[in-house]
């Protein structure tokens, strides 16, 4: 009973918590100064899609629609038709980005690394119908990252 | 008799081999060069299993099973032989089942995931196979084959046209055609759905989409007279491939290459898409609600005795229903489907296409007797069944006017004259007569007057062969599909009726479409009513209606050179003053002569029911919902019927429709028999040039003439030959290759070859392009000269 009243009188309780606030004040922050400032990546962080090219310039996509047949969302479409060289290719590559959950399964399903999932998590819409990335779309980000995705996927295979 | 696989107790009887046994017990062998239907080959060694006793692994499909014996599937043995065998079947098999388009239904897939080893321990150079072209429907990839040689055996024993082989041996074998050409045989499809692996693909779907995207619906065929059943692979609305679909009494689990390509021409540039309407002298595009607007303006002004309505054959049950039904409630009784025939005598006791055995049973014929028909590529199904009544060493003999080719062999071929085809007939009658005057089992029978005149004693040998074969107990008589276009044809019908009865023979009237019987049992004719009854008011038949020019036309699914009068008919459009097309196709020539143009869904895109030549009912779901602006036939008839002011008591539902036509026509007796007593007949001696030919299989009808591939397949197909006498008769050179074809005022300049498969005083003419339909008619006499 006078303990309880010693520690009350004497504004124990709240020294107590003005400890943990003082003690943080000398502390190194945590704080990003985003986007000056930006958080680590894993090499499997799960950001935009990117379809990639073999670096002759071959596009590395043979339409095989396992990506489609494996999206849970049902985010990916896919029309295929055959090349005058002879090989399948994809004459639409759609990504509907309101669909997509980002789990990876494309990634994970595409037996020639075709379809990668970036470390890009900053873009915008403006209009309707730019959440659906095209192929077009989706090879340029390749063609642009080549460089961190190739890096990125060297450390997803070793790390396997 | 009784064996143990996996302990389990299975009955057998003898000479069954083991996977036999195993299939029926639902025991899984693994197996790729084992087919039901083909010989046992036992080269893919993938059926091993364990017989105990024994201490080899044996293959299951070659081993017959023994009473009392113990076999093991999934022992040590069994399991340890599968895995080998598997492992040297992938060492040159590619491993890229991504890039394949088999991959999803590869039997080679599934079993390596079931057989297989996890990894491959091969890391040497693989074998490398170059594809041969082996013409425009099948797509090879022969470095991906396992060398099963279900093909070969196929080609062999089914097709019964040799033309793939395995060349080389050992690493160097390889399956490919003897010579670089293109595979003829009607039936060379069912390689695609044989092979196990995607060595053999189908060309018009190949890279095109993956087989686990397809959906499937039921479907019959609507090209043969036979009723096929196929499935139909959808995939976004569309066809992306035909594969058969198991009946047992029809097409077993075979179907024709035209039934699996037609469906190319449903994206033909001459497919209508919107409604199309002459206004003020231009045809334009319209909306439905404008073009049905136009419709009903015109049908109430028209003078309905002076109109008449031709519907395609190949059209469903409920679309010919409903076609004559609304009709003949506008008072309109010139009806008629008999487009390609071009004789209507004894139009009253007509009967129509048919068979008198249950098609399975064509098999078991002990002689067959073919009259001008090209069977193998006119009916592939049918051709199937007496290739395999010919393995079963039934006699088969023909009267032609030119040798087609066939899958089995002739015992007599007796090449004639078109204009002497009644003449050979009436030959085989008087034989008849004459070899079966004692017997009493037979059907008190008259010869007519008009057949005995024309007796004139027998001297060719062939003849009493062919009548001699004839009176075996299990006979058939096949009539052509061409022979429709016959001045003759109906004499000849009655003549192979007396035939038929004199040796207690079945018939076979080939149809050249799908839905003949139906066309005659809902009545789409001028003198039968629904269920094939005598009609109340008789019409025109499709001769006059055309002949007298008549005010307005009403066209149901039909290309304009799929009528027999095809000049007059286009005449008589031209003078009409009010033409309606209900079409799916129409070329750009022939738009300008209709008033309007509803699009009409294919068949593949709308529910409906065909009639085989059996008698069988086979209806069929909506395969995809109509392309582009088109509508289904009974859609199309119902509203126009409402809009003639009909009270229909029924919901507009596709089901009521189908009961209504099931409830008024199925079990309706028809009226079948030839009566002979008025049967008049004149031998015309006909000593004139005449063209023959028939129909090109892949041009029959508007769907298969606008499927791109099939008619790809024959680079002949154009052919004109005559044989060497007609030749020298005619004072023909050939050193410019090119010669004059006169058919009334038309001409037309022509490559001719040399051909002694042609008869005498004959010019061979398949109608297979637009240039030889407008040339003229068959059987009609023609005149060649020099360039």
């Amino acid at each position: 009973m006078l303990k309880n009243y010693l520690k009350s009188f004497f504004l124990y309780e709240l020294l107590l918590g003005m400890k943990v606030t003082f003690s943080n004040m000398f502390k190194k922050k945590s704080t990003l100064h985003y986007p000056f400032e930006k958080a680590p990546q894993s090499p499997r962080f799960r950001g935009l899609h990117a379809l990639r090219r073999y670096p002759s310039g071959e596009e590395r996509c043979i339409g095989c629609k396992l990506c489609e047949a494996v999206c849970p969302a049902l985010a990916i479409n896919i029309d295929t038709e055959e090349r005058n060289d002879g090989t399948r290719r994809t004459t639409r590559y759609d990504i509907d980005l309101f669909k997509c959950i980002f789990c990876g399964f494309c990634e994970e399903a595409c037996p020639v690394d075709a379809i990668v999932e970036t470390r890009i998590f900053e873009y915008h819409f403006e209009d309707r119908g730019e959440n659906i990335l095209q192929k077009g779309d989706l090879l340029k980000i390749g063609e642009r990252f080549e460089e961190e995705i190739s890096v990125d996927q060297a450390a997803k295979a070793q790390r396997n | 008799m009784k064996i143990k696989i996996n302990n389990k107790e299975c009955a057998f009887s003898q000479g069954e081999t083991l996977i036999q046994v195993a299939d029926r017990n639902g025991i899984h062998i693994p197996r790729f060069c084992y087919h039901e239907k083909l010989s046992i080959a036992a080269n893919c060694r993938m059926c091993l299993v364990e017989q105990v006793g024994v201490n080899k692994p044996q293959p299951a499909c070659s081993t017959p099973a023994m009473e009392n014996q113990e076999y093991f599937t999934k022992s040590d043995l069994a399991v340890n032989s599968q895995k080998n065998t598997m492992e040297f079947l992938l060492i040159n098999h590619p491993l890229d089942c991504p890039v394949c388009d088999q991959g999803g239904m590869c039997e080679l897939q599934d079993q390596a995931l079931m057989h297989g080893r996890v990894k491959s321990r091969y890391e040497q150079e693989k074998r490398v196979v170059l594809d041969h072209y082996i013409g425009p429907l099948i797509k090879t990839n022969m470095t991906r084959c396992i060398h099963c040689t279900r093909c070969v055996r196929y080609g062999e024993e089914i097709a019964g046209i040799k033309e793939f082989g395995a060349i080389g041996r050992g690493e160097s074998m390889e399956i490919r055609t003897y010579l670089t050409s293109a595979i003829n045989s009607p039936m060379s499809g069912n390689m695609i759905d044989i092979c196990p692996v995607g060595a053999l693909n189908a060309a018009p779907s190949h890279m095109k989409g993956r087989t686990w995207e397809l959906e499937e619906v039921k479907y019959i065929s609507p090209h043969d007279c036979v009723g096929s059943n196929m499935n139909l692979h959808i995939l976004d609305n569309s066809i992306f491939r035909v594969v058969p679909h198991e009946n047992k009494k029809i097409n077993e689990t075979w179907i024709s290459d035209r039934d699996r390509f037609s469906y190319e021409a449903m994206e033909h540039k001459d497919r209508v898409r919107k409604p199309i309407a002459k206004i003020n002298g231009r045809h334009m595009e319209v909306e439905w609600e404008q073009a049905l607007e136009i419709i009903k303006n015109n049908m109430t002004d028209i003078d309905s005795s002076s109109t008449a309505g031709f519907i395609s054959a190949s059209s469903t049950v409920e679309e010919q229903y409903l076609f004559q039904k609304w009709l003949r409630e506008n008072n309109i009784f010139n009806i008629d489907h008999r487009v390609s025939q071009s004789n209507f005598d004894y139009d009253e006791e007509d009967i129509f296409p048919k068979i008198d055995i249950p098609i399975k049973d064509i098999e078991k014929c002990k002689s067959i007797l073919l009259i001008d028909s090209n069977i193998t590529y006119e009916q592939p199904i049918l051709s199937h069944k007496i290739r395999k009544a010919f393995l079963n060493d039934a006699k088969i003999n023909s009267i032609h006017t030119y040798n087609y080719k066939n899958n089995f062999d002739l015992k007599n071929s007796l090449l004639i004259n078109p204009n002497y085809l009644a003449e050979t007939l009436i030959d085989i009658i008087e034989y008849l007569s004459i070899i079966t005057v004692n017997d009493k089992t037979l059907k008190k029978f008259i010869i007519p007057e008009s057949i005995k005149k024309n007796f004139k004693g027998l001297t060719n040998n062939n003849i009493i062969e062919v009548s001699n074969d004839l009176l075996h107990s299990n006979s058939i008589i096949f009539l052509g599909s061409n022979l429709k276009n016959h001045p003759d044809f109906q004499s000849l019908k009655i003549l192979t009726n007396i035939i038929s009865i004199y040796t207690k023979s079945s018939t076979c009237y080939l149809g050249d479409t799908s839905n003949e019987a139906g066309a005659w049992l809902t009545g789409c004719l001028p003198h039968r009513d629904i269920g094939n009854i005598s009609a109340k008011h008789h019409g025109l038949n499709i001769k006059d209606s055309i002949i007298k020019k008549l005010d307005s036309y009403i066209i149901y699914n039909l290309d304009l050179i799929d009528f027999y009068y095809y000049s007059e008919m286009k005449k008589s459009l031209e003078s009409a003053k009010f033409v309606l097309g209900f079409q799916s196709f129409v070329t750009e020539e022939d738009k300008n002569l209709y008033d309007v143009i509803l699009p009409l869904a294919t068949s593949f895109e709308s529910p409906g029911t065909f009639i085989n030549i059996e008698k069988e009912w086979q209806s069929f779901a909506q395969g995809c919902l109509p392309h582009f602006d088109s509508k289904e036939g009974w859609k199309i008839l119902t509203k126009l019927r409402l809009e003639s002011g009909v009270q229909l008591s029924n919901s507009l539902d596709y089901i009521d429709i189908l009961n209504e036509v099931d409830h008024e026509i199925r079990n309706i007796k028809s009226i079948e028999s030839n009566k002979m007593e008025n049967f008049i007949f004149d031998v015309k001696s006909n000593n004139y040039l005449t063209r023959t030919g028939g129909n090109y299989c892949y041009f029959i009808d508007n769907i298969t003439r606008r499927s791109i591939s099939l008619n790809t397949v024959n680079k002949n197909k154009n052919l004109v030959c005559v044989n060497k006498k007609t030749l020298e008769q005619n004072n023909i050179d050939l050193e410019k290759k090119k010669v004059i074809l006169k058919q009334g005022e038309k001409s037309l300049l022509v490559k001719l070859s040399v051909d002694e498969n042609v008869s005498d005083d004959c010019i061979y003419i398949s109608n297979s392009n637009k240039e030889h339909f407008e040339l003229g008619k068959q059987y009609q006499p023609i005149t060649i000269e020099n360039v």
